[in-house]
């Protein structure tokens, strides 16, 4: 099976207008996914980043440009799937896209032969 | 491998109880830190157990995680007005992540104490409760009281401002604080309860729950204090019309009253809970106890028509005595006298001395028991034209759908 790195953008701010119970519903969704995901054998890592973070280009370090435009990466899922179309398709099922965020899907090139 | 699944409600009760364990160590002075260090455990929670799943003792992670902010915060205040000592955090590690559940007890009852304080109005009370004790959040309370959020979250900052000044208050041991305010605390659970009674026909799921929050304190407040009558009383009350809860929507969505309801999905073992703490209370005086009465004679009424009304007026009466002055009570037993007799003119001028409950936002509740006077009287015009005055009254979309049906149909013959 081939890899692919998911990239979850979305506002820094995410969770903060929250009721803790819309909290809890959106952390049982997202285990209700990975359970399925882990049981269909695509699942392989997954984590939080911090909202802050820094990005550095010709010696210019920035926050980002992700503050700026009110997302950041807010999390990574590591997937295993045969092919680009099935982890879209995969990726569609994801509560963070039914919530409104951006991700990002990119094969991770396979380079030991 | 993720194979766990959140507890239903965890963050909220959790809410509760980190705040109030954390309000008992820091104290009431610094409410508000404490409050935003929980919100941010939960965030934290969020954003972590979304990804990595949940670890494998949710309560503790959420408890040292929000114990730890609020260390940060409150030095981190400190050391803006300099020479206070800093709070280590291994000066207040818990040494177990269990807490006792005797110190957790302890910690609600004193938080409960410290939102009932004598200086807040009565909903103010209720609302500082639901946000601090229950982890209800402002969209929630405003939904379930039908407040604007703006209101709801004023109410909010002003009773938290009014706590953090005058904490100091309840800083006595908690047994003559609890001794000394245990009125006030039980008006405050009443009150909590029959807020999220009365509009569980408006907005069903979150109604509820302040319900059962308001049981789930209650209870606390009488384990503390066994020989406490009120307590039992009024947990007998909540019991009993907790047990109601699955008859008073119909399956449509609509509003049944309690003429309408189907008894037969009434809960027994609420009934018969109901039943346990009211003989706790063996006859001693007090309104809960009267109204846990009054409920226990419906919730053993096979029928509607079974109802015994002549005991129910008789205890309508009594309470009357008890609460004077209540526009409610009133209210509630002219509607039982005219099911324990007939309707009369009598009934419906006395009716007419409670107008000012029409000002009093009970303006729905008026006009319908006028409806019904006027209907046992067979007076149908008269009774239509006090249902279109009860439509101008309705606070929920179950409220309207009820007079629009009575509308529809005609006067029932008695």
């Amino acid at each position: 099976m081939k890899e692919f790195l998911l990239l979850i953008r979305e506002n820094p701010d995410y969770g903060t207008d929250m009721s803790s119970q819309e909290m809890q519903d959106c952390i049982n969704e997202h285990i209700a996914w990975v359970q399925e995901l882990t049981e269909k054998g695509h699942y392989k890592d997954a984590n939080p980043l911090e909202a802050s973070g820094a990005v550095i280009k010709n010696n210019i370090v920035t926050d980002g440009p992700y503050i700026e435009s009110k997302e950041c990466v807010s999390g990574i899922y590591f997937l295993k799937a045969d092919s680009l179309e099935a982890v879209i398709e995969i990726v569609k099922g994801c509560p963070d896209v039914k919530r409104g965020n951006t991700i990002e899907v990119r094969e991770i090139m396979q380079l030991e032969v | 491998m993720v194979t766990h699944t959140l507890a239903d409600r965890l963050f909220r009760e959790q809410s509760g109880i980190i705040t109030a364990v954390l309000v008992n160590r820091f104290g009431a002075a610094h409410l508000d830190t404490v409050l935003d260090a929980v919100q941010d455990a939960f965030e934290a929670a969020l954003r972590r157990w979304r990804f990595s799943g949940i670890p494998d003792n949710p309560a503790a992670w959420l408890m040292t995680v929000a114990r730890n902010n609020a260390i940060n915060r409150i030095n981190r205040d400190k050391k803006q007005c300099s020479d206070h000592q800093l709070i280590s955090t291994q000066e207040y590690v818990m040494a177990d992540p269990a807490l006792p559940d005797v110190f957790v007890q302890d910690s609600q009852l004193r938080l409960l104490l410290i939102c009932c304080h004598p200086e807040l109005s009565e909903k103010s009370r209720v609302m500082i409760t639901l946000a601090v004790l229950c982890g209800f959040g402002t969209v929630e309370i405003a939904g379930a009281l039908l407040m604007q959020k703006e209101a709801v979250k004023k109410s909010l900052t002003r009773a938290k401002a009014v706590l953090r000044n005058a904490g100091r208050l309840f800083e006595m041991p908690l047994v003559e604080s609890f001794v000394a305010h245990r009125s006030t605390i039980h008006t405050v659970l009443y009150l909590l309860f029959n807020e999220g009674y009365k509009t569980t026909r408006g907005t069903s799921g979150i109604s509820k729950e302040f319900c059962f929050e308001a049981m789930r304190l209650t209870k606390i407040v009488y384990d503390h204090d066994t020989g406490n009558k009120e307590a039992a009383a009024l947990l007998a009350l909540q019991f009993f019309n907790a047990a109601r809860f699955p008859a008073r929507i119909s399956p449509d969505g609509e509003w049944m009253t309690l003429e309408e309801q189907d008894r037969s999905v009434w809960n027994e073992v609420l009934i018969r809970e109901g039943f346990h703490y009211l003989h706790k209370q063996q006859r001693s005086l007090n309104r809960y106890y009267l109204e846990a009465l009054i409920a226990s004679i419906h919730c053993t009424a096979r029928f509607f028509s079974e109802t015994n009304w002549p005991q129910i007026a008789v205890l309508y009466q009594a309470l009357e005595q008890l609460v004077p002055g209540s526009n409610v009570i009133a209210l509630n037993q002219i509607i039982a006298e005219s099911y324990a007799g007939a309707a009369t003119q009598e009934l419906l001028d006395r009716l007419e001395t409670l107008r000012p409950l029409m000002a009093d936002g009970k303006g729905f509740e008026w006009n319908m028991a006028r409806a019904h006077l006027l209907c046992k009287m067979g007076a149908g015009d008269a009774r239509n034209d006090a249902l279109q005055q009860a439509l101008e009254y309705v606070r929920t979309t179950a409220d309207r759908q009820l007079v629009l049906r009575k509308l529809e149909e005609r006067c029932p013959p008695f």
